[in-house]
């Protein structure tokens, strides 16, 4: 990658960006995230009858003194956030007057850098089909410069990619699954959300598309050529034709926000010319 | 819906040249894109692989196609049929007789307007109908057969030429008859300036006529002694208008005399051109007015040399054949009662009368009246006849006494070989006939003119001189002037090279010489001619000149006169609606139609 793609502009933006992840965490490490499991943490909660077999440490004597009732507290446990982040190597994603890739990665790098800050653990998974490379959970501040690294030696070589990446990966942890792609896969996406759902993993689609590809501005009769497999398409461009594009956009995007609605995921669009904080203000800014 | 001109559909290849245009216009080029998944998805019925599908939505090439079409249609001039001729089968006679040539009106002649009827006429016939071109003169010929493409019925049409030829209209009729009856659904249309009657042909006449101001030179006739020459011409208004005009008069080509005439209709008069010198070859005189005809406007007449020629006729005594043979001026006649030795001195014609010489003469033609007996290669008798009729057969020798017959006691029947011609019959027994013999012209006769009352009758005279002008050695032709559609019999040297007729166009005509004595040549339009031959010492040329047939084809109105009734015309035939300006219309609408789609495209 070159080095424009994380400039100083980049990390000046970065500290302005807030991530609002809708997800409340229960599971995993401690961390800063307020968990809706009720555990040990500091920061109280509620109380409830005393069970057989409670910590009487928990016991709140004062409430005892007052009621007569053995009262547990409950104090809301604090658990680190576990975020997945797929970038879509496929060479697909390499297009675009103002490149998909090169907004994908800024993306990517930017929700780590304000998951890492949250003390969250974030697992990065780029490339493509077999060539996928996953990072270990990173934490902490420090990580973010493993990240960049990893951001940068990303491949837009592939086909296809983000299937294998996302079934190849173990999710032992509720969390959060961030998919950043164009989405144009051979095979339906349903069964992925259905899979990711399944482990329950909270999903966010970031589509990056270029401004070519939502308007496609063509002339004359033109022998489409596919990036990632080389198949071809003979189109004679007229209002016609371009109107269709039109209409498959739009059922395309409406498919991929209906399937996102139906499993409680999050849609966020991104041109791959927008400029980022625009995007995060547009998207997480909420 | 029919069309009048099928050459504009050759035009129909424009339309593969457009669609190629486009083809051209629309090379394909390679864009390779991120993913073609929208692409397919957007594309899923309006693919593209095969060239025509490029075309599915080029409202503009259509549209031009269309206009393409449409000027196409245009220019084929379609019309719909409401009437016209509809027949099986159509036979057209055009006639190109002498009167053909005529003015019809100011710029064309009756011919010229004969054509355009036809081509009118062809115009309005139903297609597919089997047309039959004939030309009629002298002689009918058939110019095409069955031919059901109008464009080549109207090239044959704009290749037919007038001739100087009578007509003989009621022949066609009947040839139209013998082709017609095998067919039931057809109809035999002329284009004629004469009435045409067929009672059994189902038949439609187009007249040509029209009155116009004609005069003609009947003929021009020679006579001279060896001081004095005069000229005669005869000189006829052939309209019902009173006409009048200077006439020329030459001696080759110099002008001598010019004399004025005024003629009342159809008044003929004869002028005189007197106190001439024997001088000259060809004697001819003109019309100076420009009339309807031009062709019988002038006449020639050949003056030929008085070298004299002699003849040595042998008999005992024979005082018809004596009278008879004398009383031909150019030739002087020696008599002698015994054929002797010719020796050194030699005649142009041996006339031999009820004798045999010992020996043939030298050269010079030979006449043999009643030969006691054959002679080998030149005469061989058969039976004898008695108490029989003698009929003339036609043939140059029998000249102007066509249909005569005369009874005679006895005769001797002659076997006529394979070179030699009949001209008196007994049914089918011969008792007169010409030949060659060694390049020579010889006759023979089967019977003593003693026994017979044909002295008697005024057809002798005429035959003897036909059979001793036959006989002479007269050069290439023997008749220099001639009626047009007459043949004209020419002995070339059979040894020479080809004879070469020289036409009064300038245009020549070859005829190879094949050893035949005689070649019959009918010449087609009048005026002079040249007719020449080289032989191994000397070139031969002599002129002849063609009479334009005046009496038959000189007068403009016998039409009118012989059937008013049936003077119709093409124009009556008219059944057609045209729609060739609404097929443009259309291609112009089309035409704002495709501009309006360009503007809106852009």
């Amino acid at each position: 990658m070159s080095e424009e793609l994380f400039d100083g502009e980049f990390y000046k933006r970065l500290a302005s960006i807030k991530l609002n992840v809708k997800v409340r965490l229960s599971q995993g490490l401690s961390g800063s995230r307020k968990s809706t499991a009720k555990g040990s943490s500091l920061e109280f909660s509620d109380f409830r009858d005393y069970l057989l077999g409670d910590d009487i440490r928990y016991i709140d004597w004062n409430a005892y003194g007052r009621s007569g009732k053995l009262l547990v507290k409950l104090f809301q446990e604090e658990k680190e956030g576990r975020f997945h982040i797929f970038v879509d190597g496929s060479r697909s994603m390499d297009f675009g007057e103002a490149k998909k890739s090169v907004q994908a990665l800024r993306i990517a790098a930017a929700l780590s850098y304000v998951i890492l800050a949250n003390l969250d653990r974030v697992y990065l998974t780029t490339g493509s089909g077999k060539g996928y490379v996953t990072s270990k959970g990173l934490t902490g501040r420090q990580a973010f410069e493993k990240m960049i690294r990893q951001l940068k030696e990303a491949a837009f070589t592939g086909k296809n990619g983000l299937e294998q990446m996302v079934y190849g990966t173990p999710f032992g942890y509720k969390g959060v699954s961030v998919l950043i792609s164009d989405f144009f896969l051979e095979q339906d996406i349903k069964p992925l959300l259905a899979y990711l759902s399944f482990h329950k993993q909270q999903i966010i689609l970031v589509q990056v598309l270029s401004p070519e590809e939502q308007a496609p501005e063509l002339d004359g009769t033109l022998n489409l050529l596919d990036s990632e497999d080389g198949r071809n398409l003979k189109v004679t461009m007229d209002a016609k034709v371009t109107r269709a594009y039109s209409r498959a956009y739009e059922e395309f995007t409406g498919h991929l926000k209906g399937l996102c609605r139906k499993y409680q995921a999050s849609y966020v669009f991104a041109s791959s010319d927008t400029p980022l904080d625009k995007f995060f203000l547009e998207a997480f800014g909420k | 819906m029919e069309f009048r001109y099928l050459w504009p559909f050759f035009l129909l290849l424009l339309i593969p040249i457009i669609i190629l245009l486009y083809l051209l216009r629309q090379k394909t080029q390679d864009k390779t894109i991120s993913s073609l998944y929208l692409w397919k998805e957007a594309y899923k019925n309006m693919e593209a692989s095969r060239p025509w599908e490029k075309f599915r939505n080029n409202v503009l090439m259509y549209l031009q196609i269309a206009v393409v079409l449409l000027v196409i249609l245009s220019l084929a001039a379609p019309y719909l049929k409401t009437g016209g001729i509809r027949h099986g089968q159509v036979i057209m006679v055009l006639d190109t007789s002498a009167s053909m040539n005529m003015d019809y009106d100011d710029r064309n002649t009756r011919l010229e307007q004969a054509i355009t009827e036809a081509e009118n006429y062809i115009d309005n016939l139903s297609q597919g109908t089997a047309v039959t071109i004939l030309s009629a003169d002298l002689n009918t010929t058939i110019l095409g057969a069955n031919i059901t493409d109008k464009l080549e019925m109207k090239r044959i049409l704009s290749e037919i030429k007038g001739t100087d030829l009578p007509g003989d209209m009621q022949k066609a009729a009947a040839y139209a008859a013998s082709i017609a009856s095998q067919w039931e659904d057809y109809e035999a249309v002329f284009f004629t300036d004469v009435a045409v009657e067929a009672e059994d042909l189902n038949k439609r006449v187009i007249y040509v006529n029209s009155e116009m101001a004609n005069a003609c030179i009947d003929y021009v006739s020679l006579s001279q002694t060896e001081e004095e020459m005069v000229v005669l011409a005869k000189i006829t208004n052939t309209s019902t208008a009173a006409f009048s005009s200077d006439i020329n008069f030459y001696i080759d080509d110099t002008l001598m005399d010019i004399k004025n005439i005024a003629l009342e209709a159809e008044e003929s008069t004869i002028l005189y051109f007197e106190g001439l010198k024997p001088q000259g070859e060809v004697i001819w005189v003109e019309i100076n007015e420009k009339d309807a005809l031009v062709s019988d406007n002038v006449s020639y007449t050949i003056r030929e040399a008085n070298d004299e020629l002699t003849a040595l006729l042998v008999t005992k005594q024979n005082i018809f054949l004596e009278t008879a043979a004398t009383s031909f001026d150019q030739v002087a006649f020696y008599k002698t009662t015994q054929p002797g030795s010719f020796g050194e001195e030699s005649f142009d014609l041996y006339i031999f009368d009820a004798v045999l010489p010992e020996e043939l003469p030298p050269k010079g033609g030979m006449i043999f009246i009643n030969p006691p007996e054959s002679v080998a290669g030149i005469l061989e008798k058969g039976e004898e006849l008695a108490n029989i009729y003698i009929k003339t057969v036609a043939h140059e020798v029998t000249r102007y006494i066509e249909d005569t017959s005369f009874g005679v006691l006895k005769a001797d029947a002659l076997l006529p070989s394979q070179d030699q011609e009949s001209f008196l019959k007994v049914g089918e027994s011969t008792v007169g006939l010409v030949g060659e013999y060694q390049g020579r012209t010889i006759a023979v006769l089967g019977f003593d003119f003693h026994n017979t009352d044909f002295p008697m009758q005024m057809e002798f005279p005429i035959l003897i001189h036909n059979l001793i002008s036959y006989c002479l050695n007269q050069g290439l032709v023997r008749q220099p002037v001639i009626q047009a559609g007459d043949a004209v019999a020419i002995y070339p040297d059979t040894e020479g090279a080809d004879i070469v007729i020289i036409y009064p166009d300038g245009e020549e005509e070859r005829i190879t010489v094949d050893g035949r004595a005689s070649y019959q040549i009918t010449l087609p339009y009048s005026g002079l001619y040249t007719i020449t031959q080289e032989t191994s010492d000397e070139i031969l040329s002599q002129k002849i000149t063609v009479r334009f047939p005046t009496a038959l084809e000189s007068y403009s109105d016998t039409l009118l006169e012989a059937a008013p009734e049936d003077v119709t015309v093409t124009e009556g035939l008219e059944g057609s609606l045209e729609v060739g300006s609404l097929f443009l219309i259309l291609a112009l609408l089309l035409l704002c139609v495709e501009w309006l789609v360009y503007v809106r495209s852009r």
